[in-house]
């Protein structure tokens, strides 16, 4: 098992929002036994997947680490009457999952007969997928369940936690323990870390519908668009809609920034300056179903002034991505903004609406604190980019909190946001 | 004036497969795409239709050789902007060469009679030969320009500038004529909804070998008899090592005197990167100022 003084790499002491801790040792297994080996011998680790989070989970502040990236690769299938479940140790990235589930290809050394027979049937059926993905490609499956991360289709198909259907754990005694129960596992989800180490996941997958459409409209200000997400979400359409995103002026500013130094968004298009953004994942069975939705759809935006050109459509593999680059892009810019000394917060805003919420923030926190949010529309959920010092910010959260609102919703709430709930 | 962009459908993934008894790649498996080369260069003559005062003049044609699944990817043509899309799609056309793909894109463009300029991307990425481009050209008697990345449409003629690996070079090409480009920095446009919408309304012609009048291709018509392709063997020496930059240059130092001496290959130097070639294989080493090291 590689192992390294911690102190000597810097890297591994922080996550993706920037938040430092300290350590002493940083291993990385690449089997369960070597896992079973560093529990066994005590001590205290903090637990760490591909550190893509935003929430200071991962950041050690003190102990060991134990880094689960080299303990990769799927184990096995099996499936029932309308789902398959394939199985994979917790360092396997969410980029491997969705390429392997495209490709359908698996490398099966190792598997069970029954695994493999599953897996030709798999090869052969209509496509299925894992609906919770998150955007972030790096973030490993274990990393993925202990945050109980939730991808763009969240608001059709929730978080990752409704599709895990079984774990291994590795307990301080340095034994393997299987847990199929429903209860256990959701118990665990969002744990970030903290109970037994998983080494295992296995997921459920979905038959998915055959027709899917991105689009990004951009909109004159922001009372526009949350008129137009309000009438999709109300309306009574044949399609699915599987995500719904506002992206408000100020966040799609720092995205064109952020896009400009990271060579990742070059093949992005470059979205129209002084607007704000919808983004829209649909759904459905057949074609005619989805083509009529459009037709609707360009009306309603027409009746908001929103010009032809500024609706941008995907109805394939390659464009699709694009968009959810650029999606991911926003979220990346809001967590790694041109100012200093920020946090991005995920709220959900209770019984407000987020138009609402909107207004309070605005309210309560001056304008030039507040540097761009992204908004789950239909979850009430609020990702805000603030200045962390800014005043009037813990008198938000704390009506946000009064109101049945939550804080570090969808990100986790780690070391980073504990200040926050004091 | 006509121009007729040829782009091809290709596997989202560049790591495809062959079939293990044809030699042929197996390019059904998986999303398909258009190869994001041929994507680049159909941006670009649309940016240079928009720009140019007789664009309103110009009709811009895509053509593509492929299975009947390509049509999806004419309509993305279509919806970025093209006027008019043909799929040459027969069971005859199956598993062409350069040769026998040049020889049918070559005929087509015939039959649409009257094309100004060819354009194709720099190669594709399952076949990856970037030959078929000048191969259609010599068919059709034209000139063509290769690695171009600059162009301007003339009344009469094409202006290029192109980037050969030692220096740039200007020139012009009169009409008919065909050019393989590089891809531009400007991302690909985004489609807008109304164009998709108007671009499934729009029809995509098919033309086979009886429209083509094509006495030679696929499998049969090529020239090129594959006899086996498998992966390069994969060489894992890579080993970790630990310790100061210092320690690490000395351990550098020894490990490329080490391969030198046999080939007496002397590495290359300058920046942060150091690097040798030897037997046509590449180690690439990177050492950070604070300690860390990629290799």
């Amino acid at each position: 098992m590689r192992k390294y003084d911690a102190g000597a790499y810097p890297e591994y002491l922080k996550d993706e929002s920037g938040f430092s801790g300290h350590g002493e040792m940083l291993y990385f297994p690449s089997c369960e036994s070597e896992v079973c080996q560093l529990l066994v011998q005590g001590g205290t680790y903090t637990i760490q997947g591909a550190r893509t989070g935003i929430s200071g989970a991962c950041v050690p502040m003190g102990g060991d680490i134990i880094n689960m990236s080299e303990l990769t690769g799927f184990t096995g299938m099996r499936r029932d009457e309308s789902y398959y479940y394939l199985e994979m140790y917790a360092g396997t990235t969410c980029e491997q999952l969705c390429r392997a589930l495209e490709l359908r290809s698996f490398d099966i050394q190792g598997w069970s007969e029954a695994s493999r027979d599953v897996c030709l049937r798999f090869q052969k059926d209509a496509a299925f997928w894992f609906p919770a993905a998150p955007t972030e490609k790096n973030a490993t499956v274990g990393g993925m369940f202990a945050m109980d991360a939730a991808g763009p289709s969240a608001l059709r198909y929730g978080s990752v936690r409704k599709y895990v259907t079984g774990l291994t754990v590795a307990s301080t005694h340095g034994s393997l323990h299987k847990i199929s129960s429903v209860d256990r596992i959701l118990a665990l989800a969002g744990t970030e870390g903290a109970c037994p180490v998983i080494t295992r996941v296995e997921l459920k997958l979905l038959p998915r519908q055959p027709v899917h459409w991105t689009i990004l409209a951009f909109t004159e200000g922001r009372t526009s668009a949350m008129d137009i997400a309000q009438a999709i979400l109300s309306s009574d359409c044949k399609v699915t809609v599987t995500a719904l995103d506002f992206l408000d002026e100020p966040a799609l500013g720092q995205y064109g920034d952020y896009a400009k130094a990271h060579p990742a968004y070059k093949n992005i298009p470059q979205v129209p300056q002084g607007r704000c953004g919808l983004y829209i994942q649909l759904e459905a069975g057949a074609e005619s179903v989805m083509e009529a939705f459009l037709e609707q759809f360009l009306e309603l935006l027409a009746d908001h002034n929103v010009d032809g050109d500024d609706i941008w459509a995907a109805d394939n593999y390659a464009e699709t991505e694009r968009f959810v680059c650029l999606r991911h892009g926003v979220a990346e810019a809001l967590v790694h903004p041109s100012i200093p000394d920020t946090i991005l917060l995920d709220i959900y805003t209770g019984s407000f609406s987020p138009e609402s919420f909107m207004k309070m923030a605005e309210g309560h926190v001056s304008r030039q604190d507040i540097f761009g949010a992204m908004i789950h529309m239909g979850q009430n959920i609020v990702h805000i980019c603030v200045r962390r010092q800014a005043k009037g910010l813990v008198e938000l959260i704390d009506i946000m909190r009064k109101n049945g609102g939550a804080i570090g919703v969808e990100n986790g709430i780690g070391k980073l946001k504990r200040e926050y709930f004091k | 004036m006509k121009i007729v962009v040829c782009i091809k459908q290709v596997p989202m993934d560049s790591n495809v497969k062959a079939d293990p008894v044809t030699g042929n790649l197996k390019r059904h498996m998986g999303e398909k795409r258009m190869n994001p080369y041929d994507a680049r260069a159909l941006n670009t003559v649309l940016m240079l239709r928009e720009v140019c005062d007789w664009g309103d003049k110009i009709k811009l044609i895509v053509l593509s050789m492929g299975p009947e699944s390509a049509g999806r990817m004419l309509q993305d043509a279509l919806a970025m902007g093209a006027d008019e899309a043909i799929l040459l799609c027969d069971p005859f056309f199956a598993g062409a060469d350069v040769l026998a793909t040049s020889r049918v894109l070559c005929s087509a463009i015939r039959r649409i009679d009257h094309v100004d300029l060819v354009v194709f991307g720099k190669q594709t990425t399952d076949g990856d030969t970037g030959q078929v481009g000048a191969e259609t050209a010599r068919m059709l008697g034209i000139p063509c320009v290769y690695q171009a990345d600059t162009l301007q449409l003339l009344k009469a003629s094409l202006y290029f500038e192109r980037n050969l690996s030692d220096r740039r070079q200007a020139g012009s090409l009169d009409f008919p004529c065909a050019v393989c480009l590089l891809p531009d920095e400007a991302p690909v446009k985004a489609a807008s909804l109304k164009q998709k919408m108007a671009a499934k309304k729009k029809v995509c012609h098919v033309w086979g070998q009886s429209e083509l009048h094509i006495s030679q291709s696929g499998l049969l018509g090529s020239a090129t008899k594959v006899k086996r392709i498998y992966p390069p063997q994969q060489l894992n020496r890579g080993q970790y090592f630990e310790g100061s930059v210092d320690a690490f240059r000395a351990f550098l130092r020894a490990e490329i005197q080490q391969v030198q001496e046999p080939c007496g290959v002397r590495p290359c130097s300058g920046g942060r990167d150091s690097a040798v070639n030897i037997s046509g294989e590449e180690m690439a080493v990177t050492a950070d100022s604070d300690g860390g090291l990629r290799s």
